[in-house]
């Protein structure tokens, strides 16, 4: 359990301003919840299935990414869910606002032009990659950073 | 510091003062009836009957106990926008009509969006209509519930009608509606916000809208919150187990959150992932006692509205093109049939935001469709495989699809559309004979068919075509199907066709031989299908919130294709000595226990299909020569796949990934073959093997040595585990 910090407080005054049965049924209900619990969530359950790429007659590429990355969680809440693109030394990181980050052999990352990510729907995105990735194999994973853990996907190998 | 006062104030209040009311959680039960049995009050929607469980012990279904006599007051006020704090609950934003109403937009902030700010307010007795300088009460300024979660979700008004959910209106007037408004029954979103002072605000973001350009969309905001005490052995101690509190909902809520809720639940609050914890318990009824559609004209005190519209449009997307816009969803995989109507596809091309929500385009917007060879547009044009669109309008614009006369069944090949140089909508198509529409001998209902269950029994073959088949029209149906025939039923689609059972049987009780049903939705049942009879076949079908396994398979031959289990209580599939069972390119999500098992019988085969986020195993199978091959298997809370003395088993070319169980479970293997499958990221281990080693790791008979070509990564506990270890 996590204990949530308050960060404002009514005071003595306020306090005893109340009835005493209120503070009754309130200091129960404190005792019982020792620890404060709090409705429910669950971590990330992030996977991919499923990676196809698509070339467009300019030779952009198009990758259309099948999975579960907790979609609701995704895109009602602020649930920071990443795609990572890879290829040889080539890596490039997308963001679902549409930005996307390229580091090539650990370097410092640079960023794209994007249009990156351009869908994100209940087990599908679709994002298009930068120039620089090469007809072959390549990987693609989902990563998350979630209240100080760390989530990945399996990575799963595709063919450019 | 608070609590520390309180704790203080309880030591001395302890001994002066017994309970008031036994068992009453929070002052806001207060004046609450109580059950008398529990000694708790009792959770009654505002302004609805008390509704028990009947003797099944399952609410929503026909034997609940109605006690009108007991009718729920208002506990929980939500508002949307940000209220100036004062002791007075504030009238509903929606009473000064649409344009008074908060706007928001599609997604999170962090995504682009902007998220709809609402306040939730504890109400005690005098809430509402009792007080004339206070309409709407006062907020009930408790410390009992301080720091307590609140949900507040949002539902979308798709049909732009003024509620959410189905009316008798709707149902009188045009039954294809209603079938729409079930889909108004999903969460558009949700938050969590604490209680301080009985008052509690956050803010929602949404992830449906539609253009500015036409309204936006309307969405209701509700709320639901659970009073202590909080206990590890009930749903994980996340949720309280004292009674509920809600607003008005366009439902009878779910209220056994072990149907969703994962072992692995944790505390929720603002920033963390929720679980979509208000659900119904069944679609309601528009026939009963009462109706939960929630108008958003500000006349429900509880709850309040807003607007969402979408982003601007980063692209454009295939929509269904059914006739009316509002009917518009997500176009779905191309497979095109050999034979009249089926030969086309009717879809519209409009422009989305990031979120595939319809969205106003930039001015200029233009793309090129094209059609991979021998599939052809033919609207715009007349039959080329290249075309160039402009999209002024966030209307979009029709596209019509045809494979040519003699095109080959099993071709496959690309519709793509290019945009700026990109490849921004890309679906593959196949030519299959299986969506053939068949020629109707019956529709229903009808002036003289009033009911589907008429029409079966009435259906002849008129049209000498040798099938009998009674089509559906779209519309929510409240029936209990038996077919003792051999016919074809086919609905409109498995979204605009949909059955609805009472909970006391299966909604579809197949008995006969050489039985179809395509394109229908069974909701609401014990199960959904339960195919007894030979041969029977479920095409593009849907088993969806039963309360028991989504589909029973007990006799030969059956064949499930391109159908979906979804969010059943049991098993998605359960095929009980059943031969020759096949289930193909078929979807089995978020079941309460495995997605697909099949227990006995031989020669069954499960191929191609998707097994995800059920509360088992992704497929559990148990026979002889079973196939299990080319599924996609994830995020389940057992195995991926799991063989139990199963004899000359294939297991070949899977994905099992991210289960928190093993990748592939097998107990006592005799004979099975284990091959070319990728098991990763599993929470246990990648192949765990039991009681024996009678398993090939590789297409060369008699190499037992795992992994052999099987790829495992990641897994918790390791590769493999074997008899012994």
């Amino acid at each position: 359990m996590r204990a949530r910090r308050k960060n404002n407080s009514t005071g003595i005054c306020d306090a005893f301003r109340r009835s005493v049965g209120r503070a009754c049924a309130t200091l129960a209900m404190l005792l019982l919840v020792a620890d404060l619990a709090i409705a429910a969530g669950g971590s990330p359950q992030l996977a991919l299935v499923s990676a196809t790429p698509y070339r467009s007659t300019a030779g952009a590429v198009t990758v259309a990414i099948e999975g579960n990355f907790n979609f609701e969680d995704t895109v009602q809440l602020p649930l920071p869910v990443e795609v990572i693109v890879a290829q040889g030394a080539r890596s490039t990181r997308f963001d679902l606002a549409g930005h996307a980050f390229t580091t090539i052999g650990g370097a410092a990352e640079q960023p794209d032009a994007g249009p990156g990510v351009i869908v994100v729907k209940q087990h599908q995105m679709l994002l298009v990659l930068p120039p620089g990735f090469a007809t072959g194999a390549a990987t693609v994973q989902i990563v998350a950073r979630y209240q100080d853990d760390s989530f990945a996907s399996n990575t799963l190998e595709f063919t450019l | 510091m608070r609590r520390r006062l309180a704790a203080g104030a309880l030591l001395c209040c302890l001994a002066l003062y017994a309970p008031r009311v036994a068992g009453a959680e929070s002052e806001v039960f207060d004046g609450d009836p109580t059950d008398p049995e529990s000694g708790e009050p009792y959770e009654i929607l505002p302004g609805q009957p008390l509704v028990k469980a009947g003797p099944d012990g399952i609410l929503g279904t026909s034997d609940d106990v109605v006690d009108t006599s007991i009718v729920g007051d208002i506990d929980l006020v939500v508002r949307s926008g940000s209220p100036v704090a004062a002791p007075a609950i504030p009238p509903p934003a929606a009473l000064g009509g649409r344009a008074a109403l908060p706007v928001g937009v599609a997604g999170s902030s962090e995504g682009g969006g902007l998220e709809i700010p609402f306040t939730a307010y504890l109400c005690g007795s005098g809430c509402y209509g009792e007080n004339a300088s206070a309409p709407y009460g006062f907020a009930l300024q408790t410390l009992d519930m301080d720091d307590f979660p609140v949900i507040v979700a949002a539902f979308a008004d798709l049909d732009d009608d003024g509620f959410i959910g189905p009316t008798t209106a709707a149902a009188l007037s045009s039954p294809a509606a209603v079938s729409l408004q079930v889909r108004e029954l999903e969460p558009v979103g949700r938050a969590v916000a604490h209680f301080d002072d009985g008052v509690a605000r956050g803010k929602l973001a949404i992830q449906v809208g539609l253009p500015a350009s036409q309204g936006g969309l309307r969405i209701a905001l509700v709320a639901a919150a659970s009073s202590g005490p909080f206990n590890q052995g009930k749903y994980n101690g996340v949720i309280g187990s004292g009674s509920g509190i809600a607003t008005a909902l366009p439902f009878l809520p779910q209220k056994d959150f072990t149907r969703f809720l994962r072992a692995t639940a944790e505390p929720a609050g603002p920033d963390t992932t929720i679980y979509p914890l208000i659900q119904f318990a069944a679609i309601p009824a528009l026939d009963g006692w009462s109706s939960y559609a929630l108008p958003l004209d500000g006349s429900s005190p509880t709850i309040d509205a807003a607007v969402v519209n979408s982003q601007p449009a980063v692209r454009v997307a295939f929509r269904e093109d059914p006739g009316t816009p509002k009917e518009r969803s997500a176009a779905g995989d191309l497979i095109l049939g050999t034979s009249g109507s089926a030969r086309r596809r009717r879809l519209r091309l409009v422009p989305v935001d990031r979120l595939d929500n319809p969205a106003d385009p930039a001015a200029g917007l233009a793309v090129t469709v094209r059609a991979g060879s021998p599939l052809r547009i033919v609207h715009p044009g007349k039959g080329s495989t290249e075309q160039a669109l402009s999209l002024p309008t966030a209307d979009g614009r029709r596209v019509v699809l045809q494979v040519p006369p003699g095109s080959a069944d099993g071709t496959t090949g690309l519709v793509t559309v290019e945009q700026d140089g990109i490849v921004v909508a890309a679906h593959p198509y196949r030519i299959d004979p299986r969506v053939n529409r068949l020629k109707a001998d019956v529709v229903a209902p009808s002036a003289t068919l009033p009911t589907i269950q008429s029409a079966l029994e009435a259906a002849t073959d008129r049209n000498g075509d040798g099938l009998v088949v009674v089509s559906v029209r779209p519309g929510v149906f409240y029936e209990r199907l038996v077919i003792d025939h051999p016919l074809v039923l086919q609905g409109a689609g498995a979204e605009r066709t949909i059955v609805r059972g009472d909970g006391t049987g299966p909604v579809v009780s197949v008995v006969a031989p050489n039985v179809e049903i395509r394109r229908i939705t069974a909701v609401g049942g014990t199960t959904g299908f339960a195919l007894a009879g030979p041969s029977a076949a479920l095409v593009e079908a849907r088993a969806w919130h039963n309360d028991g396994a989504g589909v029973t398979v007990s006799g030969a031959s059956a064949s499930l294709w391109r159908s979906g289990m979804i969010d059943n209580s049991g098993d998605g599939l359960l095929a009980q000595d059943a031969d020759q069972l096949a289930c193909e390119e078929s979807t089995a999500f978020l079941n309460g226990g495995a997605g697909l098992r099949i227990i006995g019988g031989a020669g069954g085969r499960i191929e191609a299909s998707s097994i995800a986020s059920n509360s088992g195993s992704g497929v559990v199978v148990m026979g002889t020569d079973l196939q299990v091959n080319g599924n996609r298997s994830i995020v389940n809370l057992g195995s991926g796949m799991e063989t139990s003395s199963s004899s000359g088993a294939q297991v070949m070319a899977n994905l099992s990934a991210t289960n928190d169980g093993d990748g592939l479970h097998m107990d006592s293997p005799n004979g099975d073959l284990v091959w070319g499958n990728v098991l990763v990221n599993n929470g246990q281990y990648g192949v765990w093997l039991g009681g024996s080693m009678n398993a090939d790791f590789s297409p060369n008979p008699g190499q037992q040595r795992p992994i052999g070509n099987n790829k495992t990564a990641a897994n918790g506990e390791g590769s493999v585990s074997l008899p012994g270890d």
